[in-house]
């Protein structure tokens, strides 16, 4: 049987789970993984390619990405749980502005507010 | 071209009590949202609109659309000049009526909670109460105090957001439905509509628009409504996604031929559908995959002896009126 691997990573929605997911797809094909992928958006992806200079058999990888719950602040959270005919002005101000705010990184960066650009090392991850 | 007809004889029974059915039990009131089962399939119209089963619970994508469709109505009639509010203003209103009609009182919890929505299907778990206020914030953002399309007012000086409009199409057959606004963009007019979705925006998703059963009856309602011909639908979609909502403008158009042929198909469809309960309300097998799948596919795959304590068990009854004023 050829080695399987696993990866999960769980956070709050919109954290970069998925993005981050995908660079380390791109770095485990170049080293030969097949990949299983299970996202948010449902998408199953399995992805096969030939380990360089290799005839032993394949080997696999499996990434979840689990949401465990809304990306949003404390703040917005707790304003979010409660009553909105009790809102004060104040309240709607910060719930707008965070939204805005959202959107002025969204539109900086042309990605989710929170998904950065990480180096991913497979070797610190556990798979080489 | 068409002609319109304005005998009012046969309806006007039904209509005092607010009925879209004749006394036999026919529709007369058609609306874009019952004409498209007819169309699709008798059995399928018999079970929504005229039994009135719904899948049980809330629809997520069905709340989430009306939430955000009527907070930019709300915007946009707020804004209307001649008194119309500031665009900060509208903006704190708007979300606060939405955050308000997205809060269930009964529960004492939000509507769209995204711990309820999280193992639902497709993108429908994106349609969340946080989703929902981000899309008006963002959508506002971009197009509230910049956008190059203005609300057009009547002739009586209301500003043309969310009208309900009723015209004949034969003696017996009335078109009714809601527009959710006539804008000036460049030199002419458009019926503006609002959509949601989980698919990514392009050429290839504003496609599905032409031909479409909703867009045809709007283009040609606006015409009525507006007494002049307009230039088309204008189709301000949104993509939802995880962490972000896209938009996209996009138009469809119809010719006064392309409209004439719609109306005399609808009638067609619809005389076809009359006859449909003579034969037992038939079974159209091969429209029941489309979609991602028709809600009774789990009635229709039984056999006809229990159809019905299938439909009682697994259904709840919301009946669809197309004259109800919104």
């Amino acid at each position: 049987m050829p080695p399987k691997m696993k990866i999960t990573l769980e956070g709050p929605q919109g954290t970069g789970k998925s993005i981050f997911a995908w660079f380390i797809i791109e770095k485990a094909l170049e080293s030969g993984f097949d990949i299983k992928l299970y996202d948010a958006s449902d998408t199953i992806t399995s992805r096969a390619s030939r380990r360089k200079n290799s005839t032993g058999p394949k080997r696999s990888l499996e990434i979840r990405c689990l949401q465990t719950g809304a990306n949003m602040s404390d703040t917005l959270a707790e304003l979010f749980s409660r009553d909105p005919l009790k809102y004060s002005e104040q309240d709607l101000e910060t719930i707008i502005a965070e939204y805005q705010e959202k959107r002025q990184l969204f539109m900086a960066t042309g990605k989710a507010p929170t998904a950065t650009k990480r180096p991913v090392d497979l070797a610190g991850l556990g798979l080489l | 071209m068409m002609q319109w007809v304005h005998d009012e004889m046969p309806r006007l029974k039904a209509e005092a009590n607010g009925s879209p059915y004749l006394p036999d039990g026919r529709q007369w009131a058609w609306d874009s949202s019952s004409l498209g089962p007819a169309k699709d399939c008798a059995r399928k119209y018999f079970y929504q609109q005229i039994l009135g089963y719904r899948q049980k619970g809330e629809n997520a994508h069905l709340t989430f659309g009306r939430l955000y469709a009527s907070a930019l109505e709300t915007y946009h009639k707020l804004r209307a000049e001649p008194n119309g509010l500031s665009h900060r203003d509208a903006l704190y209103n708007v979300v606060h009526k939405t955050m308000t009609a997205s809060w269930d009182f009964d529960r004492d919890k939000p509507r769209l909670d995204s711990e309820e929505l999280r193992d639902l299907p497709g993108s429908a778990r994106y349609k969340t109460r946080e989703n929902l206020i981000r899309s008006i914030v963002w959508y506002l953002d971009q197009f509230g105090d910049n956008d190059p399309c203005k609300t057009v007012h009547l002739a009586d000086g209301t500003p043309a957001v969310e009208l309900s409009f009723r015209f004949q199409l034969t003696e017996e057959i009335w078109l009714c439905g809601h527009l959710d606004r006539l804008v000036q963009y460049g030199d002419g007019i458009y019926v503006q509509d609002q959509k949601t979705t989980g698919s990514t925006l392009g050429g290839y998703y504003f496609k599905r628009y032409n031909p479409d059963n909703q867009m045809s009856l709007y283009s040609i309602a606006a015409d009525v409504v507006w007494k002049t011909p307009v230039k088309g639908v204008m189709i301000d979609a949104a993509q939802i996604a995880v962490g972000f909502t896209r938009f996209e403008r996009g138009f469809t158009f119809r010719t006064s031929e392309q409209s004439a042929e719609w109306l005399h198909d609808a009638e067609y469809h619809i005389k076809m559908i009359w006859r449909a309960a003579d034969e037992g309300w038939p079974m159209n097998d091969s429209a029941c995959q489309k979609y991602g799948g028709c809600p009774f596919l789990d009635v229709c795959s039984k056999s006809p002896q229990v159809r019905e304590d299938f439909l009682e068990s697994g259904y709840e009854k919301r009946v669809w009126n197309p004259l109800e004023v919104r």
